[in-house]
């Protein structure tokens, strides 16, 4: 056994075996040899950070989903209601809608005045300053995994980007 | 838990606060965390990855931290569990026994282009390797980390009793590989 290992496993059983053991001076602690390449520490930080935003983990981006999320929902709404209006199933527009708001079935004016009517439950007023008014949504108050798994079926990036204009 | 940790933690728990509070986390236990993971599976590049599964895991459950712990004993378990679980996939994978993650770790090891030790610490390195995977973390924290053996009881949820058990014995393996390799 060469000299250098002996004197290092005689110190190192020795240290093991006593807790308050002060090592020899001029004998190194025996750090594991292990390195990392250049800069790794500095730039792991900004690494994380985009591959977070990759997964949408990014809380500001959750955030302005969150605000997003009840406007897109009524719009996303009447533009189903709208859609079975001029294209109802089987060529019968309903009258549900229709009575609803007093028209009288087969009027010449009917699409144009449930058009206007559905127009005026949302402005574009209206929904800028619903988007101001509602309250920061506590984020802790819904499982995360349950909000992912709904941003990534409903909304795209082009209606986050186009509707936060 | 130290003010300083708790103060961290609240802000973490608060969305507004919780970008910053994060990065604040990340740059005070990054290098920690990275070495104690790097000790368990070799290489860098493996270790990277998991380092930053173990901050999107802490991102995501920070809200189901009770704080029965501090903060760093919960990073360091979730640090260590990433790094066990890593192992056992690749020995699902790979049908590695028990000794094939030894010699999986080894070759990782040899062929690791960011070790830049001297033979003697190679030497300690392939000794630790041939330990069972949860006694050579026991003998990490205890012999390069120098932890007390009761934050580890902490991290591993074991008994400072099996603790120091484990560390002698691994002790006393070390010991047995450099005489059996002269």
């Amino acid at each position: 056994m060469d000299a250098l290992v002996r004197i290092f496993l005689k110190l190192f059983v020795m240290k093991q075996k006593n807790e308050h053991f002060e090592e020899l001076p001029g004998f190194p602690k025996m750090e594991t040899g292990f390195d990392v390449p250049e800069g790794y520490f500095d730039s792991f930080g900004e690494r994380l950070r985009l591959r977070m935003e990759a997964e949408n983990l990014s809380s500001r981006r959750k955030k302005i989903i969150f605000y997003l999320k009840p406007a897109l929902g009524i719009a996303a709404g009447l533009a189903i209601m709208l859609t079975v209006y001029i294209y109802p199933p089987g060529n019968q527009r309903t009258s549900t809608l229709a009575s609803v708001n007093n028209v009288a079935i087969g009027s010449d004016d009917q699409s144009e005045l449930l058009t206007s009517t559905y127009a005026s439950l949302i402005t574009d007023g209206q929904f800028i300053s619903a988007l101001s008014e509602m309250d920061e949504y506590d984020a802790s108050k819904m499982p995360k995994e349950d909000l992912a798994d709904y941003l990534a079926s409903n909304c795209s990036d082009f209606e986050i980007l186009n509707a936060n204009k | 838990m130290v003010d300083k940790d708790k103060n961290l933690i609240s802000a973490l728990k608060i969305a507004e606060n919780k970008d910053k509070a994060f990065q604040l986390l990340v740059n005070t236990y990054q290098q920690r965390l990275y070495w104690h993971i790097r000790k368990i599976v070799i290489s860098h590049d493996d270790a990277d990855d998991l380092m930053q599964n173990v901050f999107i895991k802490v991102w995501k459950n920070i809200g189901n931290f009770r704080e029965d712990s501090t903060l760093f004993t919960w990073l360091f378990r979730i640090a260590t569990n990433e790094s066990l679980s890593f192992l056992q996939q690749k020995k699902r994978k790979n049908i590695l026994s028990i000794d094939g993650v030894s010699d999986y770790l080894v070759e990782t090891f040899e062929s690791d282009a960011h070790f830049e030790g001297d033979d003697l610490q190679k030497r300690l390195q392939l000794a630790v390797l041939q330990l069972p995977e949860k006694q050579r973390i026991v003998f990490n924290m205890k012999y390069y980390d120098e932890m007390k053996y009761e934050e580890m009881a902490e991290v591993l949820k074991t008994s400072v009793g099996a603790l120091k058990a484990s560390y002698h014995h691994a002790v006393k393996k070390i010991e047995a590989h450099f005489e059996g390799d002269n």
